[in-house]
């Protein structure tokens, strides 16, 4: 009997087959693992006994990925006649469950080994001796011990981990801290708005940053404006020991921060090379259908070169979507909308022999002042502008004194800076829609100028602030209009779509740019677009480089 | 046979809003019961030219839109034929909807339009202010233009059942622009 055991798995790196095979090589059996672009194959001849005897060995062997989706088994008539793939990886892989029994054991030899390499789980090397204030010592409970009370008498303790060295101490204000390492995800909702995928996510073989959400209780009680705060998890033995004895002393959160800090004392680990390779820690966006990074280092590094070929990044990012999804064979509508880079609205089909833009770029006005210059050059916007001047005086004047020089970047997101300027909002509009409790808001107005040539088009910023404004005159609140802004966007992104589509054939949307780890933003885009279209993101590369 | 009611207009122009608010008036206050047919509405005002290609799929649409007749007065209400409007009907479709109107043209130039009526309504064009407040001519002429869709559906099988008898289009043109249709599209 031949097994196909077909694991949905969004990445070139060899980790789950390493696992696969590392599970599959101590069973008497044939066997091949292949992997290509969204699977990783295991194929297996055995009797019935042998497959319920890996079948369970692999339940208990496999350790959750960021990048692992489902698993389907069938049986199929006979081995591929492929050759089992080729597991060498320059990727260093955090440890599994599977090491974690070696060095929990108290009766293993390894008891307390910070240095323990198992099987595919990299580890500092064997002969690696800590060196604690100066003085060389070996791995044990004692020292973790030591250095828990340290952290716990307000010590700040540097370390050498896997990933580099960093200063860490006892979480004391949060509004002082970028990044928490969670000693035990047991008590995340302490502190933070916890979700099943997050979690999951950080306790994963990637160990990557998640963002999340600080709790209300937790922000009251401790007189906290922070709200949101990036957190991981162990991801080295190091870490991993210090954190179980963390918990004797209820220390759920250790502060990190970067190695220039200051420092009480050093954990220093002396290697006999020097080390060279690091164990990467990305950072996350989790939906329930796909990852997105926001950092890492542990994509194939042929996409940087194939970023770097454009330098309008809107094109550069575009590319490597293309590229990650094999995709140029393909007519792909991108979207490229970021908080920090010009926005970039192009198409891409083998029958252009590359891109085209959709829109010219963005036109900015210099001041308010312009701005409602240009909003009154027709008799309705200048009936508009002094309504708005009548009702909203307060607003106005402040609107109109506001200095936009310093908004340059050509993007949505900053045209939503100057329409909560104008618009005298509180908060930003990311914000305010992400706190709206309706389901749907008020039509935006996103229109593009009518011109032949697709690349000639302009975006009509006018219509956009003029259309808020009206509904601000007819009393829809804040946080309504908002959501109208968002979800007015992903309508345009949606009909755009379809216009293209209808004049040349379209075949999938490519969706990049860090607007798209706004779960709100994302929702709302993915649910305009028609099912006919196949979504495309960044799948180990960054959104936004 | 699968039934369309399609709301054309701009909420943010008073009494030419009333497309979209009545199609909403119509999908808060009654339920469609039919043992054959279905009807799906549509605010025309959202995802319009998305849901364009999709009207040739409907057997019998129903536009609702504000329109301008001759010797006419505001509040009139009219029930014709896309095809055979009467000459003394002008419907440029809502002045901010063009691309509506357009598409419905196209539809109909590839011969793909279905049976289209249209219910016009003239619109009273009063005041600068932006308001989703509606003038009183528009809002009596709300019961004749329901009537007309009670009786249309009514030749095509389709009964009208009262489930929200309180409902009014002077509450519903306050919250329209945020609210979610129930009997939106089926096919």
């Amino acid at each position: 009997m031949v097994l196909q055991f077909k694991f949905k798995y969004l990445s070139s790196d060899k980790t789950l087959a390493k696992f696969l095979h590392n599970t599959v090589k101590d069973f008497d059996c044939d066997f091949k693992i292949l992997q290509d672009l969204d699977y990783v194959y295991l194929f297996l001849e055995a009797n019935e006994q042998t497959v319920e005897a890996f079948s369970n060995a692999l339940s208990t062997n496999l350790p959750m990925s960021l990048y692992y989706y489902e698993l389907s088994v069938d049986v199929v008539k006979r081995m591929p006649s492929n050759e089992t793939m080729d597991l060498t990886q320059d990727k260093l892989i955090s440890f599994s469950p599977a090491t974690l029994k070696e060095v929990e054991d108290i009766n293993s030899k390894d008891y307390y080994n910070a240095f323990k390499s198992y099987k595919v789980s990299d580890g500092f090397v064997k002969d690696a001796v800590f060196v604690f204030d100066g003085v060389e010592e070996k791995s044990s409970k004692a020292l973790f011990e030591k250095i828990a009370k340290l952290i716990d008498e307000d010590k700040k303790i540097k370390i050498k981990t896997l990933s580099g060295e960093f200063v860490f101490s006892k979480l004391k204000n949060l509004d002082e801290s970028d990044e928490l390492l969670a000693t035990n995800l047991m008590k995340l909702s302490s502190l933070v708005v916890e979700n099943k995928t997050d979690v999951v996510a950080l306790a994963s073989i990637e160990k990557p940053k998640v963002e999340f959400k600080v709790n209300e209780i937790y922000k009251v009680k401790n007189n906290i404006s922070k709200t949101h705060v990036d957190i991981r998890y162990a991801n080295d033995l190091i870490l991993f020991l210090l954190s179980k004895e963390l918990q004797d002393y209820n220390i759920d959160f250790l502060d990190v921060q970067n190695n220039d800090t200051q420092f009480d004392y050093f954990l220093d680990v002396k290697e006999e090379n020097q080390r060279e390779d690091f164990l990467d820690i990305p950072k996350v966006k989790c939906f329930e259908d796909k990852k997105i990074f926001i950092e890492s280092n542990s994509y194939p590094k042929n996409l940087d070169l194939i970023y770097n070929k454009f330098e309008e990044k809107n094109k550069s990012q575009f590319m490597t979507v293309l590229a990650e999804n094999n995709i140029f064979d393909k007519s792909i509508v991108n979207f490229y909308m970021s908080t920090k880079h010009d926005d970039g609205l192009s198409f891409y089909s083998d029958k252009f022999d590359g891109f085209v833009d959709i829109v010219k770029p963005f036109y900015f006005p210099r001041s308010i002042e312009e701005l409602f210059e240009q909003l009154q050059k027709d008799e309705v916007g200048k009936r508009l502008v002094q309504n708005y001047k009548e009702k909203f005086s307060d607003i106005y004047e402040e609107a109109i004194n506001s200095d936009i020089s310093n908004i340059n970047i050509k993007s949505f997101y900053s045209y939503w800076k100057i329409a909560k300027i104008v618009l005298g909002f509180k908060n930003d509009i990311l914000t305010n829609a992400g706190e709206c409790l309706l389901e749907k808001g008020p039509r935006v107005d996103y229109k593009l100028s009518l011109h032949e040539k697709m690349y000639e088009r302009e975006f009509d910023f006018v219509r956009l602030i003029k259309s808020a404004m009206s509904f601000k005159l007819a009393g829809v609140e804040e946080e309504t209009i908002s959501l109208g802004y968002i979800e007015s966007l992903a309508h345009f992104i949606a009909s755009e779509v379809d216009d293209i589509h209808s004049a040349h054939e379209v075949d999938g949307v490519s969706l990049c740019g860090d607007m798209f780890t706004y779960d709100i933003f994302t929702k709302l885009v993915e649910k305009s677009i028609t099912k006919n279209f196949k979504l495309y993101y960044n799948r180990e590369f960054v959104i936004q480089k | 046979m699968n039934i369309l009611i399609l709301g054309i207009g701009n909420i943010l122009f008073q009494d030419e809003g009333i497309g979209a608010h009545f199609i909403h008036y119509l999908d808060e206050k009654y339920e469609f019961v039919s043992e054959d047919n279905s009807v799906s509405i549509v605010d025309g005002g959202t995802l319009a030219q998305r849901l364009i290609p999709e009207i040739v799929k409907y057997d019998e649409v129903i536009v609702v839109d504000c329109i301008d007749a001759d010797n006419s007065k505001a509040g009139d209400v009219y029930f014709f034929d896309y095809k055979k409007a009467p000459s003394y009907i002008n419907w440029q479709g809502s002045a901010h909807e063009i691309e509506m109107l357009q598409t419905l043209n196209m539809i109909d130039m590839n011969k793909d339009l279905p049976t289209t009526n249209v219910l016009g309504v003239i619109p009273k064009r009063v005041a600068d202010d932006t308001t989703f407040e509606l003038s009183d001519e528009i809002i009596n002429a709300v019961k004749v233009m329901e009537n007309v869709v009670i009786k249309h559906l009514d030749t095509i099988n389709v009964e009208m059942k009262i489930k929200n008898p309180d409902t009014t289009i002077e509450h519903i043109s306050q919250i329209s622009f945020k609210r979610d249709i129930i009997n939106g599209p089926t096919i």
